[in-house]
């Protein structure tokens, strides 16, 4: 697709933005060099603030549980089957009863603990292996074979309320009132390519994955291949972050001599990625990408993405490509070079950003000693935001909604408007 | 005989004593055929990491490991003619550690960064860098390698151990005798032991001498150790095809549990133990040996004598049974070790000046040849 059918997507789009998100974007879309000010400079290093761990008692992973998240791809669990699943440095049961319907209750079995994922689906409840315990998706203990039924009604393990959408499953595993579903049209909409659906591990943190998503920047030259085939990416932006309702508007700005236009994306709170990703070879396209990056341990991320594209090759199959991994250990260790890869690899653009993510290190937590740029304004406005909701929840002090527009948001190359 | 302070010798990162002392001389970094025009290397040496890369003009840079920007490796960014570009967001720097280019940021904000960078030597098939501080010393320079004919075998080899262990077997003439055993045999030279050892300091380290009387006739074993982890002596023949070969090599410490041994041999073009070492494919690695033997199920002698690596399974066996941070406690010391003791005493001497931040000793060679192998003793 190309960035002249997004010019005229945007302008429906903006026909139907809230009134509050024309508000919010205008002050963006002016020219804003020399923005940084050293004490937004100190604020960007985060000092003492644990970013990177994200455990059930840790600022960053109680934050981050404030929110839904995506936990698997719904074509993966087929009916009557459970899995044992990490997320946020925790493990879960997840199953599908015999009937499709997907439940997230706790790792073990209160009894003797063992892991309930090893049990048996019966019609819509889980079944201990071990001595038999059976509950349900909502956690009640329903048997209890060798007990009195009167400590089984005791009994209970927690469960998390789970909904299906985009083809993942997604779970909430906060405390307190349950909140509203985030909906996306602009994946829903039928673009007249297939819904496609990935879960990738990461070998890094996940902040260091949520900075790299909102540095448009590395673009040009981590995806140096990929952006050498785009006209609209030829040449490099000035750079623009602006807090919003749901998160943070990234605004790339490209002065192309008769025109000047720019680029939208955006990153929801707490760690999703909304954008129009370039095509990564020859025959792949423009195509519309949103990404969870949620963390599993501090130094692994799972990336689940939700998007509409004409599919990439296969990995397997007659022409097999190398494994990710592999290759990425390959370049590291100065056994092969970037430019090596083969420029048709399916996972080209996965490859080279966690090359970029692994040569800062697997769990990277030395920005105090960074040198940020001007072209990191989007970074610093990120760790700004964590660091002030985390303190917020440090002291128990009222956290910001964060709210998208019922409308879609507007993505990709526009002419730039007259602030 | 000498009071050391164990800690200081072992533990070489850059502001522990001995990561300073050492740091004050050239050491190899890597072999230079190892790396090609164009790219780059990520290379650990005395705890830290360096970028090692070759630019499309062939000349070899060391700079800082990470970009100062968001700190990703450099090594994995582009080499581009004598600079190399981050991967992440274009930097570029040049090999004396310059910003060229900041795309995406103002001129002035790219004049200010610099990465550090290192000064860089190609000898004899190596690449030195110099790491330390201040006034860059004299390059190194052994003029008993320089000769024009046969070639030079340069050969990498990983040290499951602490480097000092490796310095003292290298002043050790006593070990050939055991460790070394069924190629001594070999020869007349070694079959049998020296009657005395002697060590000295020199202005360039140690003088290391083996005396054995042969009938009428006694000669010296000379050999010698240039500071501060240098080694230059005659080699056995490992096995009947080898010969006696003039051997050049470096310790130089990647960790405080690992050493990156470099050594320079110069040898005729055809002979044929080279081949031997070439087709080092076919023989059992070295790690699995070592581990056999170490665990009991397999001996020294069980070992193929015609193994290209022999001499080193044999010193790796020895070192790793001192352990891997050798402690130096509870030793019994004889007149056999004057060599292992010399170098103590010198290195206690010198670590006690980076202590009290005095200027060690100005360490230098002569630019002749020096002697080497087995001399008559009035030679000296």
């Amino acid at each position: 697709m190309h960035w002249i059918q997004f010019r005229s997507h945007f302008e429906n789009n903006l026909r139907s933005a809230s009134v509050d998100f024309a508000k919010s974007t205008k002050s963006a879309l002016l020219p804003r060099l020399g923005w940084l000010m050293s004490e937004e400079l100190e604020m960007a290093k985060s000092k003492g603030l644990d970013l990177v761990h994200v455990g059930a008692d840790t600022l960053a992973g109680r934050f981050i549980r404030r929110f839904w998240q995506p936990v698997y791809v719904s074509a993966d669990l087929k009916a009557g089957w459970a899995k044992r699943i990490q997320i946020l440095d925790e493990f879960f049961t997840l199953y599908r009863g015999q009937g499709g319907e997907a439940h997230m209750v706790a790792d073990r079995c209160p009894h003797r603990n063992t892991q309930l994922s090893i049990g048996w689906v019966e019609e819509d409840a889980i079944r201990c292996f071990y001595h038999g315990w059976k509950f349900t998706g909502s956690g009640a203990c329903l048997e209890m074979p060798c007990e009195k039924e009167s400590f089984a009604r005791k009994v209970k393990i927690r469960s998390y309320p789970v909904r299906e959408y985009l083809g993942l499953i997604f779970a909430y595993m906060g405390e307190g009132a349950v909140p509203e579903f985030p909906l996306f049209p602009e994946i829903e909409e039928d673009n007249g390519y297939p819904l496609w659906n990935s879960r990738w591990e990461l070998p890094h943190n996940y902040f260091q994955r949520m900075e790299n998503d909102l540095d448009e920047a590395h673009v040009n030259f981590v995806h140096k291949t990929s952006a050498d085939l785009s006209s609209e990416l030829a040449i490099l932006p000035e750079f623009d972050a602006e807090e919003t309702d749901y998160g943070i508007l990234r605004i790339g700005r490209r002065n192309r001599g008769d025109s000047t236009d720019v680029r939208y994306s955006h990153m929801l709170m707490p760690n999703t990625t909304l954008i129009i990703v370039p095509p990564s070879t020859k025959d792949d396209m423009w195509a519309v990408h949103l990404a969870w990056r949620v963390p599993v341990s501090a130094d692994k991320t799972l990336s689940f993405i939700a998007g509409r594209r004409k599919p990439r090759k296969p990995m397997q199959g007659a022409n097999a490509f190398a494994p990710v991994d592999h290759l990425v250990n390959e370049i590291l260790e100065g056994r092969l070079r970037m430019q090596d890869v083969d420029p048709e690899h399916p996972m080209l653009f996965n490859i080279q950003d966690n090359v970029a993510l692994a040569g800062q290190g697997a769990v990277y937590d030395d920005r105090e000693t960074e040198r940020l740029g001007q072209s990191d304004a989007a970074v610093i406005l990120l760790r700004k935001l964590f660091e002030r909701e985390l303190r917020a929840l440090k002291a128990g002090r009222r956290m910001k909604e964060w709210k998208r527009p019922k409308a879609k948001l507007p993505l990709g190359f526009h002419p730039a408007r007259a602030a | 005989m000498t009071s050391f302070k164990n800690s200081d010798l072992v533990h070489v990162a850059p502001g522990m004593p001995a990561g300073k002392f050492l740091r004050q001389f050239w050491q190899p970094l890597y072999r230079a055929e190892d790396i090609k025009p164009g790219w780059a290397k990520r290379v650990q040496i005395m705890n830290e990491f360096v970028t090692l890369y070759r630019g499309e003009d062939g000349v070899a840079h060391v700079v800082a490991d990470r970009c100062p920007h968001r700190n990703t490796q450099l090594s994995i960014g582009w080499v581009e003619g004598d600079a190399i570009r981050c991967f992440y967001h274009g930097w570029k720097f040049d090999g004396a550690g310059k910003c060229l280019e900041m795309p995406c940021e103002a001129d002035n904000f790219a004049r200010k960064v610099a990465i550090r960078a290192y000064p860089t030597y190609e000898y004899l098939g190596l690449i030195f860098v110099y790491l330390g501080e201040g006034e860059v010393p004299a390059k190194p320079h052994f003029p008993e390698l320089d000769e024009e004919d046969g070639i030079l075998d340069i050969r990498r080899a990983p040290l499951p151990f602490n480097y000092f262990q490796r310095l003292e077997n290298s002043l050790d003439e006593a070990h050939v005798h055991f460790v070394h055993k069924v190629s001594a045999d070999l020869t007349d030279e070694l079959r049998d032991l020296p009657q005395d050892f002697d060590a000295e300091e020199t202005p360039y380290g140690i003088l290391r001498l083996g005396i054995r009387e042969r009938g009428d006739n006694q000669d010296n074993r000379y050999s010698h150790f240039f500071m501060p982890n240098c080694n230059l002596l005659v080699v056995p023949p490992a096995n009947e095809d080898d010969i006696w070969a003039a051997h050049l090599t470096w310790r130089v410490p990647v960790t405080d549990a690992l050493t990156m041994s470099y050594a320079v041999e110069r040898r005729p073009a055809d002979e044929p133990a080279k081949k031997a070492r070439e087709s080092k494919t076919d023989h059992q690695p070295v790690a699995e040996i070592v581990a056999a033997v170490l665990d009991g199920r397999m001996r020294m002698q069980d070992v193929d004598p015609n193994h290209p690596a022999l001499f080193n399974i044999q010193d790796i066996v020895a070192m790793s049974g001192q352990g891997k941070i050798y402690s130096r406690e509870n030793e019994r010391l004889g007149q056999s070790d004057i060599g292992i003791i010399l170098l103590r005493k010198i290195y206690q001497r010198e670590l006690g000046k980076i202590r009290a931040g005095r200027p060690i000793k100005k360490w230098h060679r002569t630019a002749d040849k020096v002697m080497l192998g087995f001399k008559p003793l009035a030679a000296e």
